[in-house]
């Protein structure tokens, strides 16, 4: 019929339209000539577009921030402290004070020389409660920090720079732990925002578009939502080889897809995609352990998981190293205590599978066989969704009824401060740069809200020897503390560790010295380094 | 007509002045604290539980409620809708950001589920209860019950992965934009979401050109000579537009509210994803925001809608 052959021809003309500008286009986005001095990086998710140490964390801004920026320190990805502004620095041996001997003839990426009065200024603003830093709380370690906040000093006297090209830091007390705590924070320039006040800095539209800082590439822009373009500072101390970076968001089906294609030089993926990826000819894969594990809690404010014999119970009940076979395709470790599993000592009790053993510790504690415990958790990241089945099946075949509970992420906090969970699974933490990290989880004095102890465990021999360690500035004694102490939490049994995944990073074969860090949020390593055929 | 209009904006204004109380009242009840979230739990010190208490001071969260929405309101007058939770920015920019990506995918989106609804649609009511019928409400069903996702994922596969022909996530490559560029990466999403909106648009496309050709008028043209192609464009299909105008006008608000599913596949920087992300965190003024944009939409677009009945519709008188 006519009239329909009009209808078909126009939608015939339609579709010739939209394949002719398929095809007319470059193949990919990678084959330009341009594209040989730029490279693209998948990000897991949005960034909240605030580049700056003085906002609350975020993974994807860090990241960022890890190009544009530079502090005192930085982490490898072997999780070793390393020089970065700093030339070198030095430890008292009570780990009382941290001098920072500053590299010489830096410039910021305008230009201008950088000093110690910009770690002066950063420091300062970062450990003011008025700011709205997140991470203020933990500058209280600092000597001088409780003066000034209550209004009865008016500088920090924790914090000096005796001369242009040295920095120190005075704790209260032996302190060696924050180092790492505080020693990586990204410094800010203070002849940009040296005028600004406190309450005010932190919303300065500089950290939209943070175009000044020690970092090997300079931020060109963020649109949202679709890419942060940064390109090559020309004032860093080692010019970076690559021109151009961007940053794009996007789903991690998309992101492999893309890995695939080119599309997308550097990219994380999951161990679903594990065949898949590394079936990609363009595509090496590189694996790292990660600095945090994943952990259910077992609330130690509830009668039942107050003995030591029932947390015991459940660790023989669950085959960790089933779990990271069947959901993890091997890419992580059984996490054997709440440290790093290669600072932590051998001989560790690993816990193996036993269910008979499991029952044995059940009936010593008289666990009640009708009690139903609840596990609540955040939805939506594959391994941990199925694990939490999987604890729960094993958990069923030694008599410990569970019931699995979806949780908001906005809604977990209440049940912290209320103590009213049973058990949460959930991940992440760093114990991997300092084991100092791991008293965050475990000390008396850590409680939620005070800390991030959430299973409200309390152990003062722990607690004691974690201070001793944390006291001194020698590298074997400190080793041998921790050791003791990772014997005693393993013994114990504060935690329901389960396991530490690996980062898994798929990089484009034309992409050289890339070195991927252990997880999918950590900081970007020495980007000046990285290079394109 | 003039009196009608009158009379269904103050309505309209009182109806959209008891969604922003309610939804003002239900975002902020829901469990959950966004402030909370701000700071992971291993990263908590001595300081943390301060931090949050001085956030939630200067947001305002402290206060009581109804003390919350007057302050709110009284902004909101004025144009401001407050800032968003996370970033700081002013939530009207974060729309505004969002509204024209989300109006180019939309438009294109709905024009393509329109160029398959039709010609799907008169075939299958020209030619009833044969294969051709059948075929089309195959696809018609596939379209209404296939979900988004999927369709998506395997288009990704197909055509960024296997083939390479198609991008597959953002809307533009900042290394080579351009007119093309920008067209190759609309593609693969609008293709998508109009697909997923066809199906139902061609059941009435069928319907409602099965009715008008069963119609009298169109026996009386037939009668009098008229060609079957001028029974069937110039009177049936018109006749048959009246219904799927204004399903269009009505789900516009719909297309607005971003096609989430498609949004969130191909990292396509609309209000969907937009909508998505704030409220996973509970950013209470995005959220408000972006709920009152959509409240706004619907209360015109249906009076929209009731207009564009009369007018295609002569016999339709609005009161």
């Amino acid at each position: 019929m006519p009239r329909r052959g009009k209808w078909a021809s126009l939608a015939g003309v339609a579709l010739v339209a939209l394949a002719a500008s398929a095809c007319t286009g470059p193949k990919t986005d990678d084959q330009s000539n341009s594209a040989n001095s730029s490279l693209n990086i998948y990000l897991y998710q949005e960034p909240a577009g605030v580049f700056s140490p003085l906002a609350p964390a975020s993974g994807p801004d860090d990241q960022v921030g890890s190009l544009i920026y530079e502090g005192l320190l930085g982490v490898d990805p072997d999780y070793k402290l390393q020089p970065r502004l700093a030339e070198s620095y030095t430890v008292s041996p009570d780990a009382t004070t941290f001098t920072f001997k500053l590299r010489q003839g830096l410039k910021w990426s305008d230009g201008e020389p950088f000093t110690s009065k910009d770690v002066l200024f950063t420091y300062n603003m970062v450990a003011n409660p008025k700011t709205t830093s997140p991470t203020a709380g933990s500058y209280t370690a600092v000597q001088g920090v409780a003066e000034f906040v209550a209004g009865k000093a008016d500088t920090i006297t924790g914090f000096s720079a005796p001369d242009d090209y040295t920095f120190v830091i005075k704790a209260t007390k032996p302190n060696f732990g924050l180092l790492a705590q505080i020693g990586t924070v990204f410094i800010i320039p203070e002849h940009i925002l040296g005028s600004k006040s406190p309450e005010t800095i932190a919303k300065d539209p500089f950290f939209r578009a943070p175009k000044v800082g020690m970092g090997p590439f300079t931020f060109v822009e963020y649109k949202t939502n679709q890419y942060v373009h940064v390109t090559r500072n020309p004032h860093y101390r080692n010019p970076a080889k690559i021109k151009d970076i961007y940053l794009k968001p996007m789903s991690s089906d998309s992101a492999t897809a893309q890995l695939g294609n080119g599309g997308i030089d550097i990219a994380t993926y999951s161990p679903a995609d594990l065949s898949t990826v590394s079936g990609f000819d363009n595509v090496t894969t590189q694996e790292k352990p990660g600095a945090g594990f994943v952990r259910i809690a077992l609330n130690q404010s509830k009668p039942y998981f107050k003995d030591v014999r029932v947390r015991q119970a459940f660790l023989y009940a669950v085959d960790r190293k089933q779990i990271v076979q069947s959901v993890l395709a091997g890419k992580a470790d059984v996490q054997l205590s709440d440290f790093y599993n290669a600072n932590a000592p051998s001989g560790l009790n690993e816990y193996p599978k036993d269910v008979a053993k499991a029952k044995q510790l059940l009936a010593e504690a008289g666990w009640d066989p009708n009690r139903t415990v609840k596990l609540q958790w955040v939805h939506g990241q594959r391994d941990r969704d199925a694990t939490a089945t999987i604890v729960q099946s094993e958990l069923a075949a030694v008599g410990v009824k569970v019931e699995l509970v979806n949780i908001q992420a906005a809604q977990i906090a209440e049940t912290y401060a209320k103590k009213t969970y049973d058990m949460v699974l959930y991940g992440g933490g760093n114990y991997a740069i300092d084991s100092w990290n791991v008293n965050v989880i475990t000390g008396c004095d850590q409680h939620y809200p005070a800390g991030g102890n959430i299973n409200f465990f309390c152990n003062p021999q722990l607690d004691q020897l974690m201070a001793q360690a944390n006291s001194t500035a020698d590298d074997a004694q400190r080793k041998a503390l921790y050791d003791q102490a990772a014997r005693l939490s393993n013994e114990q049994a504060d935690l329901m560790w389960l396991y530490s995944p690996y980062g898994l990073w798929g990089v484009n074969k034309r992409v050289h010295g890339f070195q991927a860090p252990g997880s999918q949020d950590a900081k970007f390593w020495d980007a000046a380094s990285w290079s394109i055929e | 007509m003039a009196a009608y209009l009158v009379r269904r904006l103050l309505v309209n204004v009182l109806v959209f002045f008891l969604i922003t109380i309610a939804i003002f009242a239900l975002v902020h009840k829901a469990p959950g604290d966004p402030v909370a979230m701000l700071i992971p739990v291993d990263q908590y010190n001595s300081g943390s539980a301060e931090f949050i208490a001085q956030k939630r001071h200067e947001l305002g969260l402290d206060q009581p409620i109804i003390v919350q929405y007057w302050n709110w309101l009284a902004n909101a007058v004025r144009g401001d809708l407050g800032y968003s939770l996370l970033n700081g920015r002013p939530v009207s920019e974060l729309l505004a950001e969002r509204i024209g990506p989300t109006v180019e995918l939309m438009g294109v989106g709905l024009i393509i589920s329109l160029l398959i609804a039709f010609p799907l649609g008169m075939i299958a009511a020209l030619r009833r209860n044969t294969a051709l019928d059948y075929g089309a409400a195959a696809i018609s069903l596939g379209s209404v019950s296939i979900p988004v996702f999927f369709v998506g994922l395997i288009a990704i596969y197909l055509f960024t992965l296997k083939f390479q022909w198609l991008p597959s996530s953002g809307m533009s490559d900042p290394q080579a934009p351009g007119l093309v560029d920008s067209i190759r990466h609309l593609i693969l999403p609008a293709v998508i979401l109009g697909f997923g909106n066809s199906g139902a648009y061609m059941r009435y496309v069928r319907s409602s050109m099965i009715t008008e050709l069963n119609a009298d008028y169109v026996r009386t043209a037939e009668a009098k000579g008229a060609s079957p192609r001028r029974v069937v464009v110039r009177h049936a299909l018109r006749n048959s537009l009246i219904p799927v105008l204004t399903l269009i006008a009505a789900n516009i608000p719909q297309y607005l509210a971003g096609a989430v599913v498609v949004e969130q596949v191909f990292a396509w920087p609309g209000m969907g994803q937009l909508a998505v992300s704030s409220v996973g965190q509970h950013d209470y003024s995005v959220i408000i925001g972006f709920a009152l944009l959509i409240a706004i939409l619907v209360l015109l677009s249906n009076m929209v809608a009731d207009v564009l009945y009369t007018v295609v519709d002569p016999r339709v008188r609005l009161s």
